[in-house]
């Protein structure tokens, strides 16, 4: 014990003496540790982490998906029931429908809570006690006459009523409904997503008295609790025959057979349902590797670090080898250093962390989705711990085993005769050499990596949209609770369009829903004059309801036939399609004249218009059959306005607000955003990978810069005496500077040629995880080899100069 | 005195002087020397006497405070670094004390080194002269090795064989001796005299009377100064007194 005090004493004195080389290891370690604790804490949030109640491993969501569609969970009420009631493989099955309450009270200020129904299996199947009072149970179930009654989460109780009991039984507006809380639930669990925190919970009968309309055909959330033994594919066969009998009975009703084809799946849902877990999760792991690389870079560059620092004091350990320190104690006097570095480093590295992931998760939820603000929380817990204990581990041996090694191979004659100096071995440069030629490898690898998303991202940007996202503002109303009915709104709203119009600076309005790449949409089976489907054929068409002088708003082009006018009002019903649904439909027939009848609709739409092809939901999708229908031809108008500006879009938003205030006193303006804003969200994880990973990519190279200058400041100090003889025989200036510059050249070409292969495999990797990335090119590997060595040239500039700089005579006299 | 005309060596009037913080020390003050082509000079003194400053100005790794100096009948005193690399590439060869070959060349590289750095000398042609230069001294047999690997006879015959492989005008040897026994110090001696007696011009630097007289011609310094051998006898008598 008293020689380990002994040696963190000195190790803080050496650390201490060389506070230059103290700062940029712990610097290095730090946001080597930081970049992996703050990507995994995400990860651990996202996938790992276990929800708060009981034995969270049985717990299963259940989703369905249409081919090559993504997966949902959303179910109706009917085929909860019937999987419910004669399921043998869950002990329970529960069912919540999302939606945020507006709530007031006595004494409470009105605020908009995110909350949900529940049914009366959700607290018990999830195995949970209140904090107080009861939670929602069958006796408030009840169809027909649900109890009036509400639980709230422990930091609601918190936050409105400082932990006060006797808050039970006290009475809240829910909407516009009276509801008795009846209990807490407890402190940890706040819902079963990972990204949204509920706060209120009502019983799912109540859902039709408070919303007065029933609860639509995918409005529930389903999860299960597998009995014991039961596997999920086991629960997944016998589950999905009850769900394909109800599709059955929903193909009938709405007459489309396409809803046949939806299968059933199931996941595990013990980390809690996510709406980013599919999104992000591959992303993600992708940016761990990234880290992970940068990481090793840090190690490797510390290892070199303290291996040169080493090799300095080679004479100090001889010294103490002959005046009787054994092998082992000065190993462990080398691990101590690096133990100390690394735990330092770590400290900083979990605060660095701390705020990264803060940053991470803000910039994750800000991507654009339809529904409520997601909230997303990064907490440390035992997983993050753990993981930051295993990194800073790995770093002291990684970077601290090879120094130690050394040190136990001290000879002490032979290193005592060097007299205070050090010999410069052929296998010890070979050595330090060999951790700089990994850095290249794994600094060309991330240099790739980089180029890899930063040009995937690029061909997202000059994509063609179809439409013209700049100078575009996009203006959501709210006109609920306005008191307009919808005939009066569709007349203001055409009122309010030529209002708009007249703002200075504003070219056009219109009204579009969904707006372009809002990632939300909608799709009906559709029935075409004059074109016969093939059984099984895929019928439905994205629809689009328009304004007037939308394709010009929004940069479409209008290619055939004519835009909707306000004339179009109480006419017949009019459409506009898009180039691929003209052309799957009619081919090179004229579409115009032509009608469109939607599934349970039996009116048809006349096509008076082809537009040209336009990016739908999202970005990344190929493009759909699109109809375009004439929002005032509707029976309620939509509210969603967009605007193209001859100025800065942002800068009408003011009187944007002006005007609907002036014209619509009661409707409110819920957002406004730009076009391009809404396009940029769109690719949150594309921008955030391209980001992240050029970051790190710089980092790692950076990093691997100082260890070729550490490398090669070093070299040059040690062979100053060879540099003198070389003079001596007649080397210029600029043979010393090319001895140093071939040096660093050999060694990042020798890094690159094993980086690249590496770099080629890793590409394919990500390829795997993210199907979307090209490479074919092989301009990311080319672009971060040549990054590298411009990089390696730069760091070799100042020993380079050195070198040219050693006076023979005075390097001669060293001898 | 020879004859200034063919003299490979003219030096007048030089001095160096090195200033450090504020003490300003003399190391040569006032040296008059010339030396002739296929002259063997030995410039022998007491430890400080300027003797090594001399080799190193003579060898244009240093350069004079005043005086002037001329190689070849050239004037070289003031010329610029890469001027005088060039020189000292081609027209001198030093032989080390302590051999100074580098470790990690093998025998062969050590004496190719000073031949790369010529420009347009082919492969061929520095293979050729390698091998010459290695067999006059013995060492042809051991081109593969490392110089850990070799005596240090054999290194210091090796940085013979170095100094010799440029064909240089003159070689300067700085106590070719001083880290050897006198068994292989003998041996050294015997090759610098071989290569005299085959035309090589020779300036060696030494502090033993035993090597010195190997040299046809001894040069004594004193403080800096060219001395005859009685006053130098005399002047160490002082000393000593």
């Amino acid at each position: 014990m008293n020689g380990l005090i002994q040696d963190l004493r000195y190790a803080l004195r050496q650390l201490r003496k060389n506070l230059g080389f103290t700062a940029v290891a712990v610097l290095t370690l730090a946001l080597g540790i930081g970049a992996n604790t703050a990507i995994f804490s995400l990860v651990n949030t996202l996938m790992l982490r276990m929800l708060p109640v009981r034995e969270p491993e049985q717990l299963v969501e259940l989703l369905h998906r249409y081919p090559g569609e993504p997966h949902l969970n959303g179910f109706s009420p009917q085929a909860y029931q019937l999987m419910r009631d004669h399921n043998h493989v869950f002990s329970g099955l529960i069912a919540a429908a999302y939606q945020p309450f507006h709530v007031r009270g006595e004494g409470l200020e009105p605020q908009t809570l995110q909350g949900g129904y529940v049914d009366r299996n959700f607290f018990p199947v999830l195995g949970m006690q209140p904090a107080i009072g009861r939670l929602i149970g069958p006796e408030d179930d009840r169809t027909g006459d649900p109890s009036a009654v509400a639980v709230v989460s422990w930091s609601y109780w918190k936050s409105r009523f400082n932990l006060d009991p006797a808050m039970l039984g006290k009475q809240i507006i829910v909407e516009d409904m009276l509801v008795t809380i009846v209990g807490v639930a407890p402190r940890k669990f706040s819902g079963l997503q990972v990204e949204s925190r509920q706060d209120v919970w009502l019983p799912l009968a109540m859902q039709p008295t408070v919303v007065r309309s029933g609860l639509g055909w995918g409005s529930l959330w389903l999860v299960g609790r597998l009995k014991p033994g039961v596997s999920i594919n086991q629960a997944q066969a016998e589950t999905a025959v009850l769900y394909e009998s109800t599709l059955e009975e929903q193909a009938k009703a709405t007459n489309n057979p396409f809803i046949r084809k939806m299968k059933l799946e199931m996941e595990p849902a013990g980390a809690g349902l996510s709406q980013l877990r599919e999104e992000w999760a591959k992303p993600l792991l992708l940016l761990l590797a990234v880290v992970g690389l940068l990481l090793l870079i840090a190690c490797t560059n510390l290892a070199s670090m303290l291996l040169a620092r080493g090799a300095t004091r080679e004479h100090e350990m001889a010294l103490r080898l002959s005046l009787g320190a054994g092998h082992f104690r000065l190993a462990r006097q080398v691990l101590t250093e690096s133990l100390l570095l690394s735990a330092v480093g770590s400290l900083l590295g979990v605060y660095v962390a701390y705020f990264g992931a803060g940053v991470l998760a803000k910039i994750i939820v800000a991507e654009r989705r339809p529904g409520p603000p997601l909230e997303f929380h990064v907490r440390a817990d035992m997983h993050v711990l753990l993981f930051t204990a295993a990194i800073t581990l790995l770093t002291i041996l990684l970077s601290g085993l090879v120094p130690a090694l050394r040190a136990m191979r001290t000879a002490p004659a032979s290193s005592l005769r060097q007299a205070g100096g050090t010999s410069e071995t052929r296998p010890r440069r070979l050595f330090g050499k060999t951790l700089v030629v990994a850095q290249v490898a794994l600094s060309v690898v991330l240099l790739s990596a980089a180029g890899l998303f930063v040009r995937h991202l690029l061909n997202l940007r000059h994509l063609d949209l179809g439409f013209h996202p700049d100078h575009v503002l996009l203006v959501t109303l709210d006109p609920e609770g306005s008191g307009y009915n919808d005939e009066h709104l569709s007349l203001a709203y055409q009122d309010l369009l030529q209002h708009l119009e007249a703002i200075p600076g504003v070219r056009s309005a219109t009204i579009c829903a969904p707006s372009p790449i809002s990632g939300a949409g909608a799709n009906r089976g559709v029935t075409v004059e004059g074109y016969e489907a093939k059984p099984g054929e895929i019928r439905n068409v994205m629809e689009s309801w328009v304004a007037p002088k939308y394709f010009a708003t929004v940069g479409t082009p209008l290619l055939m036939g004519r835009d909707f006018s306000f004339g179009d009002k109480g006419g017949p019903r009019v459409a506009i399609i898009n180039q691929t649904m003209a052309r799957y439909y009619f081919g090179s027939r004229d579409p115009i004249g032509r009608h469109v009848t939607f599934d349970g609709d039996g009116q048809p739409y006349q096509i008076v218009g082809v537009a040209g092809d336009a990016k739908y939901m999202e970005m990344r999708e190929a493009t759909w059959r699109t109809i375009y229908l004439n929002t005032f031809q509707e029976p309620s108008v939509d509210s969603r306005f967009a605007l193209r500006t001859g100025v800065d879009p942002e800068a009408v938003a003011p009187d944007v607000r002006r005007v609907v205030r002036d014209m619509l006193k009661t409707v409110s303006v819920k957002s406004i955003t730009t076009l391009t804003d809404q396009v940029n969200a769109s690719i949150v994880p594309e921008r955030l990978m391209a980001t992240l990973s050029l970051w790190f990519g710089v980092l790692g190279a950076l990093l691997a810069a100082i260890g070729l200058y550490g490398l090669l400041t070093y070299t040059v100090a040690r062979r100053i005496n060879e540099i003198g003889i070389r003079m001596a025989l007649g080397a210029t200036q600029s043979n010393a500077t090319w001895m140093v510059i071939r040096d660093a050249l050999g060694m990042v070409c020798i890094g690159s040629a094993v980086g690249a292969p590496i770099a080629f495999w890793s590409e394919r990797f990500a390829a795997s995880l993210v199907p979307e990335l090209q490479i074919r090119s092989a301009v990311p590997i080319a672009s971060g080899t040549v990054a590298m060595i411009a990089i390696a040239l730069l760091a070799a500039y100042v020993p380079a100069r050195r070198a040219a700089r050693v006076d023979p005579m005075v390097a001669l006299r060293y001898e | 005195m020879t004859e200034t005309g063919q003299a490979l060596i003219q030096i007048e009037d030089l001095t160096k002087v090195f200033y450090t913080d504020e003490v300003e020390t003399h190391a040569l003050s006032g040296v008059h020397l010339a030396i002739r082509k296929g002259e063997y000079v030995a410039m022998s003194g007491p430890s400080g006497c300027g003797k090594s400053t001399l080799l190193s100005i003579i060898g244009l790794l240093d350069t004079p405070t005043g005086g002037r100096y001329q190689l070849n009948s050239q004037p070289v005193e003031n010329l610029g670094f890469a001027e005088r690399s060039r020189i000292r590439n081609q027209e001198i060869g030093f032989i080390f004390q302590s051999f100074n070959l580098i470790g990690d060349l093998t025998v062969y590289e050590n004496v190719e080194l000073p031949l790369t750095y010529r420009q347009k000398m082919p492969a061929v042609e520095r293979k050729k002269r390698v091998m010459e230069a290695l067999e006059r001294v013995g060492m042809a047999h051991r081109v593969r090795h490392y110089p850990s690997q070799l005596s240090g006879g054999q290194q210091q015959r090796v940085a013979v064989a170095r100094a010799l492989g440029g064909k240089p005008s003159i070689l300067l040897a700085d106590e070719p001796t001083g880290n050897l026994d006198s068994r292989n110090g003998e041996a050294v001696m015997e090759l610098l005299q071989n290569l005299h007696r085959e035309g090589a011009t020779i300036c060696m630097v030494t502090h033993d009377p035993r090597f010195a007289k190997h040299a046809e011609r001894e040069v004594h310094l004193f403080d800096g100064k060219v001395v005859a051998e009685e006053e130098l006898k005399k002047l160490m008598a002082d000393v000593h007194a």
